[in-house]
This record gives C-alpha cells, sequence and structure tokens, in this order.
C-alpha cells in the first residue's frame, strides 16, 4: 500500500511529466495541421458525407453513392479497417490517409480514359503522400495546377500530345518537393515536361500561321477603327477647323500618279474602288479640283464620321461626278458611275473601306477640314447628313423659289436667348420672356432653316434699301406655312431700329451653336454677307431716320432691349398660336395688342408686348398694306415720344391694327 | 501516449510455463482467448494481464481512439449551437484534427486523474479524481 501510495513530490513530478507529455503532443499536432488543406475533402454537416472519387461517403462510414465502378462497403469489419489504417496513419501525421488514400494509389497506375479522374486522383494522391507543405507550395502548386489545367484543355482542343499519360501535368520540376511518393511526382514531372514539348510547338505553329496572315494586313485595316474614332472625335470638336482648300488640292494634284500601281493605289484601291467610267479620268478633275477636294473631304470627313458605307444616293448629279472625279485621281483606275447608287454587299464593302482610306488620309494630312455634310438620302446616319439634306431641302425651296419662306420656331430657352438676355442687362428691357416662348424643341434643322431665312430676308433687305421710300409702304409679307411659327418680318420693316434688332438676331443664330453640329463653313460666310449688308443698311437707315425713329428708342435701354424684344414677339406669337391656321405666324390674337396695352409698364411685362413691326403684321391679313406701321411711322414715333420707349409706343400703336383685324374678323 | 518504447515482445498470459523461443510479436487478440475453468481468482488475473496488455496496446498506438462517425456527430451538435441553427461544411482534416485534439486532451485528463486516485490509494478512478485534476489545473486547462 505504501508503494502504491505517491507521495506529494512524486505526484506533482508525475503530474508535471503529464503535463509535459501533452503540451508536446499538442505541439505535434499544431504543427501538423497548421496548412490550408485545400485539397481535403469536405464534409457536409448536414449529411455528414463527403465527396469521393469512389463516390459519396459517409465520414467514418461506408460509401453511400457509387461513382463510376466504385464498390460500396457493407460490413463493418471492412469499415473499421480502413478506417483503422487510415487513422494509424494520419497519427503518424501522413495527411489524411482516408480510404480515398488506398484507392488513390490503385488508379495511380491504371491507366484511364477520363483524364479528369486520372488527374483528380493523381493530384489527391501526391498531396496525401506529401509531407505537410507550406502555405507558399500550396500556392503555387494550385496555381501550376490550373495553368496545366487550361493548357490541358486548349491541348485536348488542338490534338496534341500523345496519349493520356502525356496529358497529366500536376507538376513542375522546380516546385515539386521532396515527398516519400516521390516516385509518382518523378512520374508527373516527366509528363509534365513532354506535355509542355508537345504544346510549344504546336503553339509555335499555330504562331507561323498568324504571321503569314500579318503580312498581307494593311495600315488601314489596322488603324480602320481607331481612324474612325478619331474622325469623330475631330469631327465634333469644331475648335480647330482650317480650311486650306487649295493646299490639298494642289497636294492631290502632286500626288496623282499616271501609272496608278503605287503601292497607296494598291493599297487603297485593293477590293474597294468606287467604280468610275475611265474617260472622265484625266479631263475632268482638272477644272474642278477644288469642287471636287472639297467633296472628296466631305466625303472623307463624313463618312468617316458615319462610319457607314451604305450605298447612299446622292441628291445633286453634280456633287456626284465631282466626288468621282476626285476619287478617279486618287484611285488611278477607272470607276463606273452606274455602280454608285447601287446597295449591294460589294459597294457597301468598298464604300466602307474608302471610308476608311479617306479618313486616313484626311488624317495624314496636316490640314483639319471642317466637314460639310454629305447628302444622304434616306439615310439615318448622323446629324450632319441630316442637316445637309436639310439645309439642301430649305435651300431649294426658298433660295430657289423666293416666294416661300422659312417657317421658324424659336427654342424656348436657348443659349442665344440666353445671351441676348445676358447681353441686354436693361431693366426696362422685356426679359421674362421664357414663359411665353414656345414649347417646342430647337433643332438644328431649325437652326439651318432660320439661317436661309436671314440669308434671304438680306437679301430682301438690300433690295428694300435700295428701292423703298421712306414714307412708301412696306411690301406685304407672304403668307406662310401653318400656325405656332413667326415668320420673320420683311426686311422693309426692318428699318431703322427694327434692322439692329434683326442684325443682332442674325448674330443671335450663330450662338446657338448645339454641341456636336458643325458649322458650316459656306453658311458663315452667307452669315459674314448678311451681317455687312446689314450694318451697312443699319447705318443707312439710322442716320437717315434718326430724327424720327430716335424717339423711338428707349435712350436708356441698350440694343439688347430690343433684341429681346423680338425674341419674347417670336415666342410669344408661337405660343399664342399653335393653330391659327393659314392667317400666318405673326397674327397676333386679337386681345394681345390690346393685353400687351394694358399690362403694366416695366420690365417684368415686357413678354407680353409685341414688336413694333409685328404688330403691323396682325393686321396683314386683312389689309397689308394699309395697317402695317413702320418704325419710322410718326403715329409710332410720336407716342413713342412720351419718354416710355418704344414699348409703350408700340403698345399705343399696336391696338389699332389688332382692333381693325379684330374687327374684321367678327 | 507514454515514452516511445522499442518494439518488444508481448507477452502472453503463460502460466508455469517459459516459452522455448522468444516468441514473435503477437498483435493484440482482438478477441482474447477464453480464460481456463480454474476458478475466480484465476480469472481475475487472468483479466488484469488483459488488460495491462490492453492498456500497453493503446499506448503503443496512434490511432484515433474514438470513432469518426460518432464524434462527428458530436462536432455538428455543438457547431450548430454556435451558427444558429445552420450546418456548415468541416475539412476533413478540421474533423481528424479536432479529434486527434480531444483525444489527447482526455488521454492527459485522465493520467491526471489516475495519479490523483493513485494518490488517495486506490486504484479505481472516480469521478471525483477527474475533477480534482480538472481544478488543479486551472480554468484555463481544466474548467475551460
Amino acid at each position: 500500500m505504501e508503494n502504491e501510495v505517491l507521495g506529494d513530490d512524486e505526484l506533482l513530478q508525475k503530474l508535471k511529466d503529464s503535463r509535459r507529455r501533452f503540451q508536446r503532443r499538442m505541439q505535434q499536432l499544431l504543427e501538423k495541421y497548421n496548412q490550408p488543406f485545400e485539397d481535403a475533402p469536405v464534409v457536409q454537416m448536414s449529411t455528414l458525407t463527403y465527396e469521393t472519387p469512389q463516390g459519396l461517403r459517409v465520414w467514418g462510414g461506408r460509401l453511400v453513392k457509387k461513382k463510376g465502378e466504385g464498390h460500396i462497403q457493407g460490413s463493418e469489419e471492412e469499415t473499421a479497417s480502413r478506417t483503422e489504417g487510415p487513422v494509424q496513419s494520419a497519427a503518424r501525421g501522413d495527411g489524411l490517409p482516408a480510404p480515398s488514400a488506398r484507392d488513390l494509389g490503385l488508379d495511380s497506375t491504371s491507366r484511364d480514359a477520363n483524364v479528369t479522374s486520372h488527374q483528380e486522383g493523381l493530384a489527391a494522391a501526391v498531396s496525401l503522400a506529401a509531407a505537410p507543405w507550406s502555405p507558399l507550395k500550396d500556392e503555387l502548386r494550385r496555381k501550376y495546377l490550373s495553368q496545366a489545367d487550361a493548357l490541358l484543355q486548349d491541348a485536348e482542343c488542338d490534338d496534341c500530345g500523345g496519349g493520356d499519360d502525356t496529358r497529366v501535368t500536376l507538376l513542375p520540376a522546380p516546385a515539386s518537393p521532396p515527398r516519400p511518393a516521390h516516385d509518382v511526382a518523378a512520374v508527373l514531372r516527366d509528363d509534365s515536361v513532354s506535355w509542355r514539348e508537345t504544346s510549344g510547338h504546336s503553339f509555335s505553329s499555330s504562331q507561323s500561321f498568324a504571321a503569314d496572315d500579318l503580312c498581307n494586313v494593311t495600315v488601314s485595316d489596322l488603324y480602320a477603327g481607331m481612324l474612325r474614332s478619331m474622325s469623330r472625335l475631330l469631327s465634333v470638336r469644331s475648335s480647330c477647323v482650317i480650311s486650306t482648300k487649295t493646299f490639298i488640292v494642289r497636294a492631290r494634284a502632286s500626288r496623282r500618279r499616271p501609272g496608278g500601281k503605287s503601292r497607296v493605289d494598291r493599297t487603297y484601291c485593293r477590293g474597294s474602288r468606287p467604280p468610275c467610267s475611265g474617260a472622265r479620268e484625266r479631263p475632268g478633275p482638272q477644272p474642278e479640283p477644288g469642287r471636287g477636294a472639297v467633296a472628296l473631304r466631305e466625303c472623307q470627313n463624313f463618312r468617316g464620321l458615319a462610319g457607314q458605307g451604305a450605298g447612299s444616293t446622292l441628291e445633286k448629279a453634280s456633287f456626284e461626278v465631282n466626288k468621282l472625279q476626285i476619287w478617279k485621281e486618287l484611285q488611278g483606275t477607272p470607276q463606273k458611275l452606274s455602280s454608285w447608287p447601287h446597295r449591294d454587299g460589294s459597294a457597301m464593302y468598298r464604300l466602307d473601306r474608302e471610308n476608311r482610306l479617306m479618313t486616313l488620309q484626311w488624317l495624314i494630312s496636316p490640314v483639319k477640314i471642317a466637314p460639310r455634310p454629305r447628302l444622304r438620302q434616306g439615310e439615318g446616319g448622323g446629324h450632319p447628313g441630316d442637316l445637309r439634306s436639310r439645309f439642301d431641302k430649305l435651300y431649294q425651296e426658298y433660295c430657289l423659289s423666293p416666294r416661300k419662306q422659312p417657317c421658324l420656331t424659336y427654342p424656348p430657352s436657348s443659349s442665344g436667348v440666353r445671351v441676348h438676355r445676358g447681353a441686354s442687362g436693361s431693366p426696362g428691357g422685356p426679359r421674362e420672356s421664357d414663359t411665353h416662348q414656345p414649347s417646342g424643341p430647337f433643332s438644328r434643322a431649325k437652326a439651318k432653316s432660320l439661317n436661309e431665312a436671314f440669308e434671304t430676308l438680306g437679301r430682301r433687305a438690300l433690295e428694300a434699301g435700295r428701292g423703298l421710300p421712306q414714307g412708301a409702304s412696306p411690301p406685304p409679307l407672304p403668307k406662310t406655312q401653318p400656325s405656332g411659327r413667326w415668320k420673320p418680318p420683311p426686311a422693309s420693316l426692318l428699318q431703322g431700329n427694327g434692322l439692329g434688332t434683326f442684325r443682332k438676331s442674325a448674330s443671335l443664330n450663330r450662338t446657338f451653336s448645339v454641341p456636336g453640329v458643325q458649322p458650316l463653313g459656306p453658311v458663315r460666310d452667307h452669315y459674314d454677307e448678311i451681317k455687312e449688308r446689314f450694318d451697312r443698311l443699319h447705318r443707312k437707315y439710322c442716320r437717315a431716320s434718326a430724327p424720327g425713329t430716335e424717339a423711338s428708342f428707349c435712350p436708356g435701354a441698350p440694343p439688347g432691349t430690343a433684341r429681346v424684344q423680338v425674341q419674347s414677339q417670336k415666342a410669344f406669337s408661337g405660343k399664342l398660336n399653335p393653330g391659327s391656321g393659314s392667317q400666318g405666324p405673326p397674327k397676333l390674337p386679337p386681345s394681345s395688342p390690346r393685353h400687351s396695352v394694358r399690362s403694366p409698364l416695366g420690365p417684368s411685362t415686357a413678354e407680353v408686348r409685341p414688336p413694333p413691326w409685328s404688330a403691323p403684321a396682325v393686321g396683314s391679313s386683312s389689309s397689308p398694306q394699309a395697317k402695317r406701321l413702320r418704325l419710322c411711322d410718326p403715329r409710332a414715333c410720336g407716342r413713342g415720344a412720351d419718354g416710355r420707349g418704344p414699348c409703350r409706343t408700340v403698345g399705343g400703336a399696336a391696338p389699332e391694327p389688332g382692333e381693325e383685324a379684330h374687327g374684321e374678323k367678327r | 501516449m507514454g515514452p516511445r518504447r522499442r518494439k518488444r515482445k508481448t507477452e502472453t498470459p503463460r502460466r508455469r510455463t517459459a516459452s522455448p523461443t522468444p516468441a514473435t510479436p503477437r498483435p493484440t487478440p482482438a478477441t482474447p482467448r477464453p480464460p481456463p475453468s480454474r476458478g475466480p481468482s484465476f480469472r481475475r488475473r487472468y483479466r488484469r494481464h488483459l488488460v495491462l496488455r490492453e492498456i500497453k496496446n493503446l499506448q503503443k498506438s496512434t490511432h484515433l481512439l474514438l470513432r469518426k462517425a460518432p464524434f462527428c456527430r458530436l462536432a455538428r451538435e455543438i457547431c450548430v449551437k454556435f451558427t444558429r441553427g445552420v450546418d456548415f461544411s468541416w475539412q476533413a482534416h478540421a474533423l481528424l484534427a479536432l479529434q486527434e485534439a480531444a483525444e489527447a486532451f482526455l488521454v492527459h485528463l485522465f493520467e491526471d486523474a489516475y495519479l490523483l486516485s493513485l494518490h488517495a490509494g486506490r486504484v479505481t478512478l472516480f469521478p471525483k479524481d477527474v475533477q480534482l485534476a480538472r481544478r488543479i489545473r486551472g480554468i484555463e486547462e481544466g474548467l475551460g
């Protein structure tokens, strides 16, 4: 008994020993399991099962679901024996010696047709047989495995490499750690090397094929997309527009080559020449290089912008001819006119290539040209096309047929109007024209039509300035299209102050710079001309009507107020005449002049005061010649002498024609 | 768990006989031989020998002593309490690590408890021995 009874010291000593052993054991376990074990199977705690190459297996139990040719473990003894083996190996610290290890060991020697299963088996075997890995090694291995998988898929697709053994790639040579199962690793390494060789060979062969194709690629093909995008960007930005037509013409003339078999031509013309007749190749370009160059430039820029090579028909035959001629020059090959409007696939392809080539040439040229929108009928490409078509239409309508006048609607809040308002800055001038402006959106087409209208007005102003005496009644306003639109008053009305306002309103159009729309060069020139004419007329009539019309001016009001009045009147008339029919835009409702008169004076009510020259237009429908008042009318001027400005003057004068018109209507 | 011992011959209970040749290491008999029918004292000694043998064998081995499925069910039961009823997935190595750690802890606890039992003059392990062992260890190691 005494022997059996432990002393305190002995007890403590034994307790210490036991503790020491326990700590050592725990340290071993920590070292053993301090790894990511990314390849380890995951046990579903809901079912206590995990996936194995053989199928679904219960944790610590039998095989639940067979996978492939696995066998189901039936007896508990088998289970115990199987678990004992792997458990012992696990206890020794060899990793997960689960039953899968035995199965995988068998798989490593077998030759399966299924590459994936073979891969998985080998991977598991390697992982199981390995010593505890470091996280870095696992990461490297994982990386290589993923790469190998990807390459393996490519290799399978390309049918490169020899049997299944060569496709097995698991371990790269440098990353194979020393393991007890080094035999397996060595086999895998060799396989990976051999596979790599085969894959590299296939890769090199594919590269050689690509090189041949690369030789046939031209610069335009390579940078077609880039050029297109660049051309679009450049076309959007109008700040750097330089027109050097002569330079371009000369450059193109110098580039003309008689042979037509230069590299450039070859590049441009490979399968993409727009057909043209050969007879016109030489003589045509000489007299019209400028036009053709411009047309070609337009084509370039616009095609580059549109990016479309659809065979669209051009409106003007001369335009087409010019373009074709210039095209011939560049291409140096005979072209046919007939195939231009054809919309077949080859033409489209050729046109597309032409676009790209032209954009390339345009970009290569050191100057940037303002693109003239090409005429494209029925094509929904880009705004320049639409604008160009509309411009041409309007030009034909109103320039060629002078009777017609464009119907214009002013924007509710255009930048130009804002500019005007900002510039006016006068307390007496009408400002709150927002509310009475029409609600219709301002379109670029309207701007163009407005430009045309101003052009015609400019011409008329000239005519009126020449031949119209002071006291004569102005010519009648032509009847315009339906309502809701403001008709610009004739030039005769714009005498004195009106001319100045109209001139400024013409300049107003320039401020309607809608983003994304290129201002037209020739239209600008027109504007400049009109502006100059207006200035001259303005000065002329200002001097002429200085004594009579000065009183009608608001002495203290800057010119911007009258401008704003014009705008407001336009807007007001546009708004109030939504469906007035054929009576014309300037037709104000009969109560409007009265309303303007009754409205209290001051800047807040400026919106309801019609401009002086619009008031006579009210009565135009009834008796235009008799009712229209001119600014130099003594009645208007006389009432303006009250000192309240032309607003009041107009307000006073307005009721007369308005009343008359109203009375006649009733 | 004990100190590393070199492999030695298993001592089979022999009565008054000495084997002429050193017996080859025999594995632990899964089913012990039925004791000879000689009396209760003999049976007690036989059982003692069997127990000792079993102790030696178990201390020599390193495999897991608990069954995996029941231990996994226990782990799931405790895990569910902490995951608010959601069944997580465990890596196989995680379950193994947990089981090994648990077995090591229990073995150590039983060692300490049996030492205390021996200190008390007993050879039978009582629950109070286990409780004393946990108390002596302190809160972290024992009571946890």
